[in-house]
């Protein structure tokens, strides 16, 4: 699978060519293909126990696992990120021309499977803002599906305000937070 | 160990045999409820912050015990009555004893001339393993006693003793129980600082228990009608799923798992359903009905909008919650069958995570005022709203048992940290010291009748 991996990005990208193919190598080495999704009943740590090592370094390269390793934010991944205006799940021009180029991407790796991540900045309650992330990363969804990927190769989750990429209270950093995160999961 | 017994204990109100020896207890009664005295200081108290009364808490009396329970016993209290805002403590009272607490007349020269209105008088003893803790409230001005109440314990139920104690000064002087006796719930980060887990409280700060080690993303808890358990959200297995956690033994079980999201469960007054925000089609947040093991009754609020934060009136008929279907998160009201939702807040472009207040008549929500978030209180029958928070940015308010007071998250030292208010906003303490990172905070239900 990591063979089928081509980085269309690359010319773009060219200091993080290294760190990306390093990154997934490691993620299909520690973590196989195993997905996320509907993993156990348990729910660890109830009774006091610790997520063994598996736990925290298996799986998909989400935001969460990069959250629990410490990692998030260190790298994009092959897809990059769209953003969004406050409190809105609608798609700039901006937001279309990156996806644009996304859907390159997975059309020429057809085999890779992703996670549409909704985020949202800090400002605003917990629960409002996972269901603004959800919107957010319907529309992903929907846009990508526009543009012929097929729905079987998305899923999407929000994560709400839960996972910033910077804690400054300043538009700039909201900004980067109102973002639609494409985790590769396979 | 002890904390769970302690737990299970607080909450088998009917199991009592498990549990006879525990802290429960006999009330002596000297009941003046129906004291002219009392009706009268009901008529002049009719909620906190309208005036605060200089109150005495002088040492209990107690022989052949360390003080450390009683010098306990009289911190609490007062803290309690302070955050009441009903009385201020008279400071110079604590090092000094009140003679002869429980009879029908005592002195009141003393605690006259520091200008006390009020003072406590009590006495303690070892019984076996166990504390008897007397306590009386006098009134200076009157000159007569109001109220008593005994507990019998083990030692480390003192600070209960507090609790339940300051509970009865209010239903002595107001006419309704105070909600001290309780413990409250709350998201916090202070383990660690990295991950969002669960953790539990008494009201006075004790007992600090932290009930998740999820080390992923824990939200929204919210407490079962019984207080036996809570209900929360937590991504630990990567996705955000609905489980109940017996506070006891602390143990979850999955209630319910969606494809998206699910969160903001809240247990209807009869404990049977729990209404619940959960994605209903991709992107979509609706509010929905399930029962306790997770099966779908109904829908309550399904507009192509979001839909989240449901929170029951106490009669069990209506649910309000938040929805952004008029182009802006508003509060709606709708019945809990479902059927037409009206909106009630109309002030403000941002409005959200309502509370239905205890006693029916007032939701408490967050709404942005220019920037930032504060607490609004609504008056259901007339509309009118009253700004509960100023200092900082305020969010998440939860109702005390008895509806007069309110607790939420507040960032007004520059973190997030826990305050507690009357539902006015005339007063506010904070909840308990840290490093900060305490968020969503759930008031529970009386730990005891």
């Amino acid at each position: 699978m990591g063979s089928g991996l081509v980085f269309r990005g690359v010319g773009r990208y060219p200091l993080l060519l290294g760190a990306l193919l390093f990154a997934a190598v490691l993620a299909l080495l520690l973590g196989g293909c195993s997905s996320t999704e509907e993993t156990t009943e348990d729910i660890y740590g109830a009774d006091g126990s610790k997520l063994s090592e598996s736990d925290l370094h298996g799986g998909s390269g989400s935001s969460l696992d990069q959250y629990r390793r410490g990692t998030l934010g260190d790298s994009q991944g092959p897809l990059d990120d769209v953003y969004f205006d406050y409190d809105s799940a609608d798609l700039s021009m901006d937001a279309r021309e990156i996806l644009n180029l996304n859907s390159e991407w997975l059309r020429a790796n057809p085999s890779a499977k992703i996670e549409i991540e909704g985020h949202t900045d800090s400002r605003g309650t917990v629960e409002y803002n996972l269901g603004l992330g959800a919107r957010r990363a319907n529309s992903v969804r929907d846009y990508l599906l526009t543009l012929g990927i097929s729905g079987e190769r998305m899923t999407t989750i929000s994560y709400g305000k839960e996972l910033p990429l910077c804690q400054e209270e300043s538009e700039g950093c909201w900004q980067r937070n109102r973002r639609a995160h494409l985790a590769v999961l396979s | 160990m002890k904390h769970a017994k302690l737990g299970a204990r607080a909450r088998t109100r009917g199991l009592v045999a498990a549990h006879a020896l525990a802290m429960i207890v006999a009330f002596v009664s000297l009941s003046l409820s129906a004291s002219p005295a009392g009706a009268q200081i009901r008529g002049l108290v009719s909620g906190p912050g309208q005036t605060a009364f200089p109150i005495a808490i002088p040492r209990l009396e107690g022989p052949g015990l360390g003080s450390a329970d009683s010098d306990r016993f009289g911190t609490i209290l007062g803290r309690d009555l302070e955050i009441s805002g009903l009385f201020r403590v008279v400071p110079q009272a604590s090092a000094m004893t009140l003679t002869g607490a429980g009879a029908p007349e005592i002195d009141y020269a003393p605690w006259a001339s520091m200008g006390a209105r009020f003072v406590v008088g009590g006495r303690y003893e070892r019984r076996g393993p166990d504390l008897v803790l007397a306590a009386w409230i006098y009134d200076v001005g009157e000159q007569r006693q109001l109220g008593g109440k005994r507990y019998e314990g083990p030692p480390g139920e003192a600070a209960r003793m507090a609790n339940r104690f300051a509970d009865e000064v209010l239903r002595l002087i107001t006419g309704e129980r105070g909600p001290f006796d309780t413990e409250i719930a709350f998201i916090s980060k202070r383990e660690g600082g990295r991950f969002k887990e669960l953790w539990v409280m008494r009201f006075d700060g004790g007992d600090l228990r932290q009930l998740t080690r999820n080390q992923s993303i824990t939200l929204s808890p919210s407490w079962s009608p019984d207080g036996n358990s809570i209900l929360y959200t937590s991504y630990a297995d990567g996705r955000p799923r609905l489980y109940e956690m017996d506070v006891a033994n602390r143990r979850s079980r999955r209630v319910l798992a969606g494809p998206g999201i699910v969160v903001g469960g809240r247990f209807s007054p009869n404990g049977r359903e729990i209404a619940v925000a959960r994605e209903e089609k991709r992107g979509n947040t609706d509010v929905v009905l399930i029962d306790r093991d997770g099966r779908t009754l109904g829908p309550i609020a399904s507009d192509s909008s979001i839909d989240v934060s449901p929170t029951w009136s106490p009669d069990g008929s209506q649910i309000a919650f938040c929805s952004s279907r008029g182009g802006s998160p508003q509060i709606y009201v709708t019945g809990a069958s479902g059927g037409p939702a009206r909106r009630v807040t109309f002030q403000g472009s941002y409005n959200t995570s309502p509370v239905w207040s205890p006693r029916g008549d007032k939701i408490a929500y967050t709404g942005r005022v220019g920037r930032v978030f504060q607490i609004f209180v609504l008056d259901l029958a007339s509309g009118s709203v009253t700004q509960v928070t100023r200092a900082g940015e305020n969010v998440d308010p939860a109702w005390a048992p008895d509806g007069r007071y309110l607790v939420y998250s507040s960032s007004r030292s520059g973190r997030d940290e826990l305050f507690v208010s009357d539902w006015r906003g005339l007063q506010s303490h904070r909840l308990i010291a840290g490093p900060g990172g305490d968020t969503s905070p759930a008031w529970s239900p009386w730990l005891g009748d």
